[in-house]
């Protein structure tokens, strides 16, 4: 794979993340959005590792080449997390966005075009990031002004209630760090900005959805899951025209580009690791990607993930880097003695 | 450039959502919508057209008497654009919620309190919402509204604040509707006060009596705040107007009558077990402990520049 540029990093990072957040389960209370806050610094300190690590080309690469069990094992994390992502599709969407009547139907036209997505490589799908963003960022100001009359401060309460669950929560969604640690290799500069940009980001339109549900949607938050459909279906700006159909566009816009990213990464990994079988790993990940999703449960998958993203996106790159820290400072040792 | 002709595409994209290989005149779309359960639910429809509302239809469920009405109409029905819903107590809850989550019914729609056998026989429904929404305007009328009203209907109280068409004044009056179906009528006083004490918008000439000369004189009201505190358990509500070239003794008139109509809404919300002036998130955020039987202590003050 080519070289992707530090914004083609940032776009992708944040799209995922964007797919995260919109699948964020459920409100507790107004505890969440500092939770949300607290979560972001603990991962500005995840990704110090992988940041130290990516100032030398080719570390990621080099590891998984020397240890491909670990290379498979990175396979193995991005094709649960697609398994999980096809059962999110199902479960999170709305009647609105998913009509119950076409549900299959719908469903059967996004995986079509995710084989067609996968097929192009990721070098490609970096470069049609942008267009996403450009459309993310408009669905975001339509929510807003949607929202904005119906806004009711006094909802928000300076209390705790939510705070942990929302640590747990924003860090068992961030499954993007794992891609940040794969792409950095790839990209040539401002690696650092790319990613704290993107934390920022993830953060800030985190807080923004929190703070939309609490204040907009009020109890009606508390009974339904998943507090940004709740929010689009608040959240219709004008009174003769329905803005579902921007959200729709969004809602599959982020899927196939998450699905898309995370074949294209298996395919990445599977060039590196096998050569002679890297052609049709993009397409072939999407049926074992499909085959999980309809074989295991979602709860074991998210369960896995969970256990999986600090050990193989902090802890590696971590120990990593001791391991260059501790072999820089014998070196040095030996050449005194000399 | 040519991300920009690519991000266009993608906008321009938005409007084939509205092709189908359906007619339009295969598609109903309601302006207004009524529900009564009468052990069975009773599902009424009005379209934009004038004299188009149809015959009820009954049946278990709301996904029931939509396909009823569909069969009735001879078309898919879409209530997306319905301005107007009308409750006569018997549906609370349970349906309001479908029709917002599942059906698509938009959050803005506005809610009348009224027997739908009524008012679908002779029902002017644009005229309503009309009059609903000027009333509203013209600092008439509380803000009321689907969301606002489920959002009542979930607190502690489970009341929420509904417009009803009026016998004596030419706009509509209030009432205070439990999730139970049961219902108390505000005095025209405190209606008047509904408004200062929940969240409106919008500036509106507002005409004085003046009681020595019988003299009748306009103030014009440029904005209007409500500050919500809580301190040892009793709640400050203080209401802040800001008028236009007003003197001062229209202010203190002004003042006073305000403070008259707030403490009357608050006294009749508080004898009818309700809380439509969000009491209960205020309480809540102060960490008091409540249940439907408390009777917080409210304290009213108004100040008018």
């Amino acid at each position: 794979m080519n070289k992707i540029r530090s914004s083609q990093l940032y776009c992708i990072l944040v799209l995922c993340g964007a797919w995260s957040v919109i699948c964020i389960p459920s409100l507790y209370g107004s505890g969440q959005i500092l939770g949300t806050i607290a979560g972001c610094l603990l991962q500005i300190l995840f990704c110090l590792p992988m940041l130290a690590l990516a100032k030398q080309q080719g570390s990621f690469e080099k590891l998984i080449q020397s240890q491909k069990l670990l290379g498979i094992l990175y396979i193995a994390f991005f094709l649960l997390w697609g398994g999980q992502s096809f059962i999110q599709l199902w479960e999170v969407a709305p009647p609105q966005l998913l009509p119950s009547s076409g549900k299959i139907t719908a469903g059967v036209l996004i995986i079509l075009t995710c084989f067609y997505t996968s097929s192009v490589g990721l070098k490609a799908t970096a470069r049609g990031t942008p267009f996403i963003i450009g459309l993310f960022i408009i669905s975001i100001i339509v929510l807003i002004l949607g929202a904005w009359k119906r806004i009711d401060i006094s909802r928000i309460s300076l209390n705790r209630t939510g705070f942990w669950e929302s640590i747990s929560i924003y860090n068992a969604l961030s499954n993007e760090l794992m891609i940040a640690w794969v792409l950095l290799d790839r990209v040539k500069d401002k690696k650092n900005i790319a990613i704290n940009s993107y934390l920022l980001t993830k953060a800030g339109f985190c807080v923004l959805i929190l703070f939309l549900s609490i204040t907009v949607g009020g109890r009606l938050t508390e009974l339904t899951g998943y507090p940004f459909f709740m929010l689009t279906t608040l959240s219709q700006p004008l009174q003769g025209q329905r803005a579902d159909a921007l959200y729709i566009l969004l809602f599959v816009m982020l899927y196939i580009m998450h699905i898309t990213i995370q074949t294209g990464i298996v395919g990445h990994l599977a060039e590196i690791l096998f050569p002679a079988f890297s052609k049709y790993t993009a397409p072939v990940s999407l049926l074992f990607m499909l085959l999980l999703a309809w074989l295991t449960d979602i709860r074991i998958m998210q369960n896995i993930t969970s256990v999986a993203l600090p050990v193989l996106a902090f802890l590696v790159p971590l120990l990593l880097r001791m391991k260059q820290f501790s072999k820089s400072i014998h070196k040095e040792q030996s050449h005194e003695a000399f | 450039m040519k991300h920009f002709k690519i991000l266009f595409f993608l906008l321009f994209s938005l409007l084939f959502t509205g092709c189908s290989s359906e007619s339009i005149a295969d598609r109903v779309y309601t302006q207004a919508i009524g529900l009564s359960c009468d052990g069975t639910l009773s599902f009424y429809t009005q379209g934009f057209e004038q004299d188009s509302a149809t015959e009820p239809v009954a049946g278990m469920s709301i996904a029931e008497v939509l396909r009823c009405e569909e069969s009735v109409n001879g078309g898919k029905i879409f209530i997306g654009h319905t301005e107007l819903l009308c409750l006569d107590g018997t549906c609370t809850l349970e349906p309001t919620e479908e029709l917002l989550f599942q059906q698509g019914l938009s959050p803005a729609c506005k809610i009348l309190y009224a027997k739908p056998e009524n008012y679908f026989q002779d029902a002017d429904s644009t005229a309503t919402v009309h009059m609903i929404r000027m009333s509203e305007q013209n600092g008439l009328l509380s803000s009321t509204e689907l969301s606002t009203v489920l959002n009542e209907w979930h607190g502690i109280w489970e009341t929420a604040l509904i417009p009803t068409e009026s016998k004596t004044q030419d706009y509509p009056e209030l009432v205070l509707l439990h999730k139970d179906g049961t219902c108390t009528k505000l005095s025209a006083i405190a209606s008047a006060g509904m408004y200062w004490l929940r969240r409106n918008s919008g500036s509106f000439n507002m005409t004085l009596e003046i009681p020595e000369t019988q003299e009748t004189q306009d103030i014009f009201i440029e904005k209007t705040k409500v500050q919500k505190s809580v301190q040892h358990g009793k709640l400050y509500y203080h209401v802040k107007v800001n008028t236009k070239d007003s003197t001062q003794e229209l202010r203190d008139m002004l003042q006073n009558l305000i403070q008259k109509q707030c403490k009357s809404a608050v006294l009749e919300m508080l004898k009818a077990n309700a809380d439509v002036i969000g009491m209960q998130d205020l309480l809540e955020n102060a960490e008091i402990e409540i249940d439907n039987n408390t009777k917080p202590e409210v304290e009213i003050s108004v100040t008018v520049s």
